[in-house]
């Protein structure tokens, strides 16, 4: 009956542990889901960051994070004519 | 005598005149004659239930000074929903009294042997059964059934029939996971195994029982797909949004849609501070379990008392758990706070057994103080 009761004794404060446990488990998910969610702007929906994929250059194999010097002469487009013509010299 | 009970009569005084105030409040605001009623009612039932508890029967009272809140906790959230929610929370909480005396009545007088935990195992079983007959049903009578199986277990358990008792155990948890309610199924594994640790005298069967219901865990989890649709999300967000003690202003009233919703509905209109207390009623329930368990002269009751505390626990536990996204189950229904009236059966007869075996011990303390006259 002394290992009964001792055992009861154990159990009992290992459920009760294990219940304040849970408590301050679900208390620190909440708070921290709530310091690290981002704050949202109400009712806008657009992001503040411009969208890299949005239709600004014809469709094609235009790279869109390239920079614009890099960008190649599109087909049939003309390129543009020297300022100066260097053969005539 | 008087001055032993007075801090005990300010405790149930505080505790009246709250709940009396958290329905007088609203009834006065809306002029609903169903909260006038259950603003009586609540806190005359507790009174009736507190002051005077020997005229009905013998109930503990301090695991139900704590319990009584919580039911008080459930009708407060059903009246969130309206004043006919509150009154039928009302009649099944009033309903559940009749466990409580049930489960008293057994706890005394209940001998352990063999036929008659034979008797409770196949009654227990055939409840947990109940549910795979009508496939299409969305009920689980989980904790009536293993709550029939507990003082079966110990039954057993006492009288060193260590081998029925961990058949009748297992087939529990067979009935429990061809429901594929893993939750449950866990909980009664876990009681079971440490019901035989704490019973037994030798570590050989405690390790079995636990080797066992860890591999029926497995086996069923391998060879049974999982339900359709099982997928649960986390009910964390849900808690976030609650306040931590009221809120700003009054939420839209929401119907009671399932025996889980009580408890968020409760945080929803009364913040998180309260759902709080009512985990910490749940561990006073427990303490007063632990106490009560120990002073036990017959190792039956002990074990009874024992097998409550780990039901409630666990299942506490496991609410916990399953709201805050850890174990991917759907919470069920914490004790005492449920709109469900076979799981509210089960928690007070628990709470019945509980209080049959406190009074046990005192009866016996008692027979001691009368042969120690005797003998002088």
């Amino acid at each position: 009956m002394k290992t009964l009761r001792y055992r009861i004794r154990v159990i009992a404060l290992a459920l009760v542990c294990a219940l304040l446990a849970a408590v301050l488990w679900t208390v620190k998910s909440v708070w921290f889901s709530e310091a690290v969610a981002p704050e949202e702007p109400s009712g806008s929906v657009s992001s503040p960051l411009p969208d890299p994929w949005a239709e600004t250059a014809p469709s094609g194999s235009a790279d869109p994070l390239a920079s614009p010097e890099e960008t190649p002469a599109q087909a049939g487009t003309p390129s543009p004519e020297p300022l100066f013509d260097t053969n005539g010299l | 005598m008087k001055k032993n009970n007075f801090p005990r009569f300010r405790i149930y005084a505080v505790l009246l005149l709250f709940f009396a105030a958290v329905f007088l409040l609203p009834a006065c605001r809306t002029g609903d004659a169903g909260m006038y009623l259950v603003a009586a009612a609540v806190p005359g039932v507790m009174l009736l239930l507190l002051a005077f508890p020997s005229v009905f029967f013998s109930p503990d009272r301090p695991s139900l000074s704590a319990a009584l809140p919580l039911c008080g906790f459930g009708i407060m959230a059903a009246a969130c929903a309206s004043s006919g929610d509150a009154l039928s929370q009302c009649l099944r909480c009033a309903a559940s009294l009749l466990f409580l005396a049930a489960g008293a009545v057994l706890a005394r007088t209940f001998r352990p042997s063999v036929p008659a935990a034979g008797l409770l195992a196949v009654c227990g079983l055939a409840v947990l059964c109940c549910p795979l007959w009508f496939p299409g049903a969305s009920f689980s009578l989980a904790e009536s059934g293993t709550a029939l199986l507990l003082p079966a277990v110990a039954a057993l358990l006492t009288t060193r029939n260590r081998l029925p008792a961990l058949a009748a155990a297992l087939g529990g948890m067979i009935l429990l996971l061809l429901q594929q309610d893993a939750g449950s199924a866990a909980v009664w594994g876990l009681s079971l195994a440490l019901l035989f640790w704490a019973a037994s005298d030798s570590l050989l069967w405690s390790g079995i029982s636990l080797v066992s219901a860890g591999a029926l865990f497995w086996i069923f989890f391998r060879v049974l797909p999982p339900a359709a649709g099982s997928g649960v999300s986390s009910l964390l967000p849900r808690i976030a949004s609650m306040p931590l003690f009221l809120p700003a202003s009054v939420p839209e009233s929401t119907a009671v849609a399932s025996p889980d919703s009580l408890f968020f509905l409760l945080g929803e209109h009364y913040g998180l501070i309260l759902l709080l207390c009512a985990v910490l009623l749940l561990v006073l329930i427990l303490i007063r379990g632990a106490s009560v368990a120990q002073h036990a002269r017959k190792t039956f009751h002990a074990v009874l008392v024992l097998g409550v505390m780990l039901h409630l626990g666990l299942r506490t536990l496991l609410f916990l758990c399953a709201a805050a996204g850890t174990f991917p189950v759907s919470p069920e229904s914490f004790p005492f706070l449920t709109s469900f009236l076979p799981d509210l059966f089960t928690h007070f007869f628990l709470l019945g057994l509980l209080s049959g075996v406190s009074a046990r011990n005192e009866a016996d303390l008692d027979e001691d103080v009368r042969l120690i006259m005797l003998a002088r």
